[in-house]
């Protein structure tokens, strides 16, 4: 069961499973956006709070996924307007992921997808990451689907050049 | 093969602990007794707060200067003794304050006169640094060298705030405490016990996790209340009794708590990039942001918000976004003076008509600087400029520094100073350091590595950490624990991590740095 499909079928009582399901995604996704681990934990803490005090309405959503991973690319989009001012001075982190399986090659897909326009990384992270549809994508670009489309073409092909990588066209 | 989807997934790590929504549940209830006091603490900047200069850090160290002599600042760089490559020459002409006049005049038609912004640009037509602040009655009174500010509230209520510390040096870890006067709010919504003083009933509510301490004294049209941390039960009822006092326009110097007296603390919610004002009944608070910046397309296309609509705002065209049921409140967001207002209530379940947000904009006056400044009369803010110089003098600074980013409002407390100064240096190394590569000028490239290297030993730098560390000491507020060596590697490593310029600009861009990430 896909992570969109499991989550339509969330039901009242878990919140506990819907975060503990999702958690580890939703840091990927905004490592991926931040390009920073700690700071990635701390914007996926900071939607969970959105998450848990908008419970009642995200329980009735068909895809609170969707909901969350917007919630938390906005986090990440004004990340910089929230950090108190005490908190700047250890969030100066470069990129930096820290553990992971494959270090030097997870360091370099941050380093190309920070290198992604603005746009396209978001697009690129909600569809292949967040596995939003491109309707759902749009709508949380406030764009139009064939905007998203085009956005999310373009962060592949310059994926695929960056990375030097041949990659299977399954999901684009 | 992979597919586009398994490569990025490889960005998921397998051993991050997800938080249970107790635990989350928890953050949101220290955040919620923090952001009482928050709350008035950014009414307390109703004094200092939308100011919109720091030129007094560089300016002649005992006061601010005004927007004339920040733009000759601007265009010839720091002091004498501030630049090392500056000519030296003193120009201030007067040619430069044509608009500084006709802003102060346009000040005291929009205020009828009746503020003193509109009366100190009659007085002093060169001080034209203004400040947002909502109409009064906003008073003033200072007890015994210790700074109080009552009735601040408008429209339609009442605040005023006492702020206590034990440790003015270090303001943020001491026990702080805030009192203020809320209008048609009930008791009941406290949960506590009652402690009968002198014939009073005083509600008291602790909260052992976040060592927080509430005080509560109903009296006349609304509730007076002490929210502290490190405070004990009795002093926070004292606070209380002494505030409901204070209102009848009681003498407060002898009702202090002994070991405690009045300043202003630092604003735990302010950023780098803009300010912020709370006022308003309890379940009507309009917050007022600013932001040196033009207004964000990015707010208007926000998936929630409404169509936004076009509104004629202080004499100029701004934009009301209705109140999307759930999502996010209305805004009301204009531009004026090289900013970004944004009018808005800090309760999105509330709706507010545009009329109002409208009318609460108009009604905003313009107060000078050193009319703020001295109505402030805080003891941090009357030595900051020479802080700041102290700081600047001993750091090496860029040929032609430009200390107009400086000015993102009047920081209240050495953390916020040192914090604003040393990321301000810092960006502007950063963009020595891509200017230097830009030309392919090797020496000077060399020069900014040299001095970005030496940051942790920058003055400010120094003193910066102080403060976060004793912050983390105390766990108030930052649960890591960046240390000095931390720090100093982190440092060490950004040097040799970022390489390319793409990499330096999203860095600088994360930070809050004024520059564009090319596309």
């Amino acid at each position: 069961m896909d992570t969109a499909q499991q989550t339509r079928t969330m039901g009242v009582a878990d919140l506990d499973a819907f975060v503990a399901d999702n958690y580890r995604r939703l840091v990927g996704l905004l490592v991926l956006r931040a390009g920073d681990r700690h700071a990635a934990e701390e914007l996926a803490q900071e939607s969970l709070i959105k998450l848990v005090k908008h419970g009642e309405q995200v329980r009735v959503m068909d895809n609170p996924w969707a909901w969350l991973a917007t919630v938390a690319i906005n986090q990440s989009r004004s990340r910089w307007r929230r950090l108190l001012v005490a908190e700047r001075a250890v969030n100066r982190l470069p990129i930096s992921t820290e553990s992971g399986p494959d270090q030097e090659g997870l360091t370099e897909l941050l380093l190309v997808v920070a290198e992604l326009p603005e746009r396209q990384r978001t697009a690129l992270l909600l569809r292949h990451h967040a596995h939003l549809s491109v309707k759902e994508t749009a709508a949380a670009m406030g764009c139009a689907e064939g905007t998203v489309k085009s956005l999310t073409s373009r962060a592949v092909i310059r994926l695929r050049r960056d990375l030097n990588e041949e990659l299977d066209d399954a999901n684009d | 093969m992979p597919t586009i989807d398994d490569l990025l997934n490889t960005a998921n790590p397998a051993e991050a602990i997800p938080p249970s929504t107790e635990q989350l549940r928890g953050i949101i209830g220290r955040r919620r007794a923090r952001r009482r006091q928050a709350i008035v603490t950014g009414t307390a900047v109703v004094v200092a707060l939308l100011v919109v200069g720091v030129a007094g850090l560089v300016g002649s160290g005992n006061g601010f200067v005004d927007e004339q002599q920040i733009d000759a600042v601007g265009e010839k760089g720091l002091d004498e003794g501030l630049r090392p490559d500056a000519d030296g020459a003193s120009d201030d002409d007067p040619s430069d304050t044509d608009a500084d006049e006709a802003v102060a005049v346009e000040t005291a038609e929009s205020t009828d006169g009746s503020e003193s912004g509109g009366q100190e640009s009659e007085t002093s037509p060169s001080a034209t640094r203004w400040f947002l602040v909502p109409p009064g009655p906003t008073e003033l009174r200072f007890i015994s060298d210790q700074h109080l500010d009552l009735d601040t509230v408008q429209p339609g209520g009442r605040l005023g705030l006492i702020t206590l510390t034990t440790d003015v040096s270090d303001p943020v870890t001491a026990g702080l405490a805030v009192v203020y006067h809320l209008e048609d709010t009930g008791l009941s919504v406290f949960r506590g016990r009652n402690v009968t003083v002198d014939g009073r009933v005083v509600r008291v509510e602790s909260d052992p996790a976040d060592d927080s301490v509430s005080a509560f004294v109903e009296s006349g049209p609304g509730i007076f209340a002490v929210i502290g941390s490190s405070l004990a039960e009795e002093q926070a009822i004292a606070l209380a009794l002494a505030a409901e006092l204070v209102d009848g326009q009681t003498d407060l110097s002898d009702r202090v708590p002994p070991g405690l007296r009045v300043v202003q603390p630092p604003d735990p919610q302010a950023t780098d990039h803009s300010s912020n004002i709370v006022w308003g009944p309890e379940n009507s608070r309009i917050e007022l942001w600013m932001r040196p910046a033009p207004i964000e397309e990015e707010v208007l296309n926000r998936r929630y918000a409404g169509a936004p609509e076009s509104v004629a705002v202080r004499a100029t065209d701004g934009v009301y976004v209705p109140f999307s049921p759930g999502q996010d409140p209305a805004m009301l967001l204009w531009e004026e003076d090289g900013y970004t207002f944004t009018l808005t209530t800090t309760d999105d379940r509330i709706p507010v008509e545009s009329e109002v947000l409208v009318e609460t904009a108009n009604a905003l006056v313009r107060l000078d600087q050193p009319a703020l400044v001295e109505r402030f009369d805080s003891p941090f803010m009357r030595r900051q400029a020479a802080t700041a110089q102290s700081w600047l003098e001993a750091t090496p600074l860029p040929a032609g520094f430009d200390p107009t980013p400086l000015i993102h409002g009047i920081p209240q407390s050495e953390l916020q100073l040192s914090s604003h100064i040393d990321w301000f240096l810092e960006c502007t190394w950063f963009a020595e350091w891509e200017a230097s590569i830009l030309t392919d000028d090797g020496p000077r490239r060399a020069a900014a590595e040299t001095v970005l290297a030496d940051r942790p030993a920058w003055p400010v730098t120094v003193v910066h950490l102080g403060i976060v560390d004793g912050i983390n000491r105390s766990n108030d507020r930052l649960e890591r624990t960046p240390t000095h060596a931390k720090y100093i590697a982190e440092q060490q490593r950004l040097m040799t991590t970022i390489v390319t310029l793409d990499q330096l600009a999203e860095l600088m861009t994360q930070y809050g740095c004024a520059f564009e990430v090319p596309e």
